[in-house]
């Protein structure tokens, strides 16, 4: 590369963008030749150098948070995979599974608390003990609604069986012999509630 | 080997974020030596930041010009607001550790904090970014709207500048009254 010929003007340019690595290797190799013979131009080159240490050394070092800080903003948040973010509505199925299960299973929890208290509490606590289960009951069966929503709205062919195996899930529960609570011994009360307000998971059947 | 894999994104993680903790630190300095004041360049620097990751603008190698134009206008916001400021806080004592500097050099800096403000706006930006955040002239050219060869006789003339500042301003020894009758 044909290097022009400069004045000692045009050398000093060039001796400021060689000091920031930014000269070309023709450009750096007649620079070095003229400093070699111009006194002027090599002074002019340390003056540089000099003043760009006093200026480096006039900035503080950044604060120590201010990384951390850079580092919550820069990384991403963890980003689930794309078929796990599929099977999520299965997990909440297979979860939902063994909470009926268990709940199927309990019987009358108060029996084995019972002991020796009177009777009319023993009463007081079965009917508790069932207006939770009831509740439970009903809770689940929303979810049901909702996660066999969700599973339609993925649209895989693969969820059919999952499907199926939710609607045969919500067949059970409608059939599971637990009274609304709101039907048993609160029936007084009941009667001067609210109406209970539509389920809009359940009318998009 | 749940905690092995945790380890590996962890380090994954610290890897990907630390060229953004050196924009950071190099962005820091530039923004210092625009404001004179180390939180509002803290505060410039993280803002930077948060603008350009909302912007989803993180990605190299698009991302040093374009972060340090960020910092550059957002300090300009900065020095614009600071008239209507009631207070401004001395920075020096709040400084962190300096880096090590060549004795000869430490009564410069008054003079030449003074001198670099005395640039005309395409040196006092071009400067900085070079000495402060590093960047080569290609970068600061992209920061600046500006050609390369413009950003190379900039930094020039502002070396200039300052030398012949410094000359100037130079303290000049007490006179002494021996020798006089």
């Amino acid at each position: 590369m044909d290097v022009p010929e400069r004045d000692c003007a045009g050398f000093e340019e060039l001796a400021s963008a060689a000091l920031d690595g930014e000269a070309t290797p023709a450009e750096r190799e007649a620079l070095d030749a003229h400093l070699v013979r111009c006194d002027g131009c090599r002074e002019e080159a340390e003056r540089f150098r000099r003043l760009d240490r006093a200026l480096a050394a006039d900035a503080p070092a950044g604060p120590p948070a201010l990384a951390a800080r850079v580092d919550a903003i820069v990384r991403p948040a963890p980003v689930v995979p794309e078929r796990r973010r599929r099977f999520a509505p299965l997990a909440a199925a297979a979860a939902l599974l063994v909470v009926a299960g268990a709940l199927l299973d309990s019987g009358d929890r108060t029996e084995a608390v019972a002991g020796d208290l009177p009777l009319r509490e023993i009463a007081e606590l079965q009917r508790r003990s069932l207006d939770d289960q009831a509740l439970l009951m009903e809770t689940m069966r929303w979810e049901l609604r909702a996660l066999r929503l969700e599973v339609r709205a993925l649209g895989e062919p693969d969820d059919a069986p999952v499907l199926e195996r939710i609607d045969r899930l919500l067949t059970h529960a409608a059939a599971a012999p637990w009274p609304s609570p709101s039907t048993r011994s609160r029936a007084p009360r009941a009667a001067t509630a609210p109406p209970r307000p539509r389920d809009p998971i359940g009318d998009d059947r | 080997m749940t905690q092995e894999k945790d380890q590996e994104h962890a380090a994954a993680d610290d890897a990907a974020s630390l060229p953004y903790r050196r924009y950071a630190e190099r962005g820091f300095r530039f923004a210092h030596a625009m404001l004179r004041n180390v939180d509002d360049a803290e505060e410039t620097v993280q803002e930077a930041f948060c603008r350009l990751a909302a912007a989803k603008q993180l990605e190299p190698p698009a991302f040093e010009p374009r972060f340090f134009r960020t910092v550059r206008n957002l300090a300009i916001d900065r020095l614009r607001q600071r008239p209507r400021r009631a207070h401004l806080p001395l920075d020096e004592s709040a400084l962190p550790a300096r880096a090590a500097a060549p004795p000869d050099d430490a009564p410069l800096a008054p003079r030449l904090r003074r001198l670099v403000a005395d640039l005309p706006a395409p040196q006092r930006d071009a400067l900085p970014l070079r000495v402060h955040g590093g960047l080569a002239y290609d970068a600061i050219a992209a920061a600046l709207d500006a050609t390369t060869t413009q950003v190379r006789t900039w930094i020039f003339r502002a070396r200039r500048r300052l030398e012949d500042g410094l000359r100037r301003t130079e303290p000049r020894p007490e006179r002494t009254t021996h020798g006089r009758s």
